[in-house]
């Protein structure tokens, strides 16, 4: 049975402003690869750019998760 | 610098029977210059390190550590998508020049994209420029195309070889019949 931990408002802002944070930089992205898929000449090397920038992304994120998870108030 | 392929769908008003003759971006010279300009970015991270590292080493211990690398990790994330950026924007600028015409692909930003069509018969001058030490040496520089069109002036901004790209448009404009021809 995992015990209740509560969180203090210094980890509840930090989370926020870290997913704030996130979310504009998915968006960005999302913009930035919807432009090379939609306006890219070879479609097979816009795929592959955004399955590798996918893959890094992904990889930074699940660092950044961990790190985040690792900070105590 | 691309020759003699026939690929389709390269802009909106692509005739089936159109031949394109060149497809060229900026030099890669160009987007090389920005990437130097992004690899400063990449040299504070290191810097960051070796500061640390230096005359702040209590920043590498519990529990200021996380804090550090919650940073550095999202600092690389958007490291990463500027260097996305920073490729496709050079990656969607392109010119094209086809046995018709003259056309410029221009992505001014993420969500702006022009597309400007040229026919070879609006052609009223050809101007190829190369200036600069690197532009002489690897042989890049723009070409302007006077037009009597709506837009004035087509700049094919930095490409190799303007010399090249010049004489191919003048050398197409010259074959048209002459009732095409803006004289």
């Amino acid at each position: 049975m995992n015990a209740y931990q509560p969180t203090s408002l210094g980890t509840t802002i930090l989370t926020l402003v870290f997913y704030i944070t996130i979310i504009g930089f998915a968006i960005y992205s999302l913009i930035a690869l919807y432009a090379l898929l939609r306006f890219g000449r070879s479609k097979i090397l816009s795929m592959t750019i955004t399955i590798l920038y996918l893959i890094i992304a992904a990889g930074l994120y699940a660092a950044a998760i961990t790190n985040l998870h690792a900070i105590r108030f | 610098m691309q020759l003699g392929s026939n690929p389709h769908n390269l802009f909106p008003g692509q005739q089936e029977n159109e031949e394109v003759l060149l497809i060229t971006r900026p030099h890669w010279m160009v987007f090389l210059g920005k990437i130097i300009f992004w690899m400063i970015f990449v040299g504070i991270l290191f810097l960051a390190d070796w500061a640390i590292a230096n005359y702040a080493p209590i920043l590498n211990t519990e529990p200021h550590v996380n804090w550090i690398n919650l940073l550095k990790n999202i600092y690389l994330m958007f490291l990463i998508l500027g260097l996305l950026i920073l490729w496709v924007m050079y990656y969607l600028n392109l010119q094209i020049i086809t046995n018709e015409r003259v056309v410029d692909v221009t992505q001014t930003s993420l969500l702006h994209h022009t597309v400007s069509e040229l026919h070879l018969s609006n052609i009223e001058d050809v101007t190829a420029e190369t200036k600069g030490l690197l532009g002489t040496f690897l042989d890049y520089g723009n070409v302007y195309v006077q037009t009597a069109a709506e837009t004035t002036r087509f700049v094919f901004d930095r490409v190799p070889n303007p010399a090249a790209v010049e004489k191919l448009i003048l050398d197409l404009y010259e074959a048209l019949p002459p009732d095409q021809k803006g004289e």
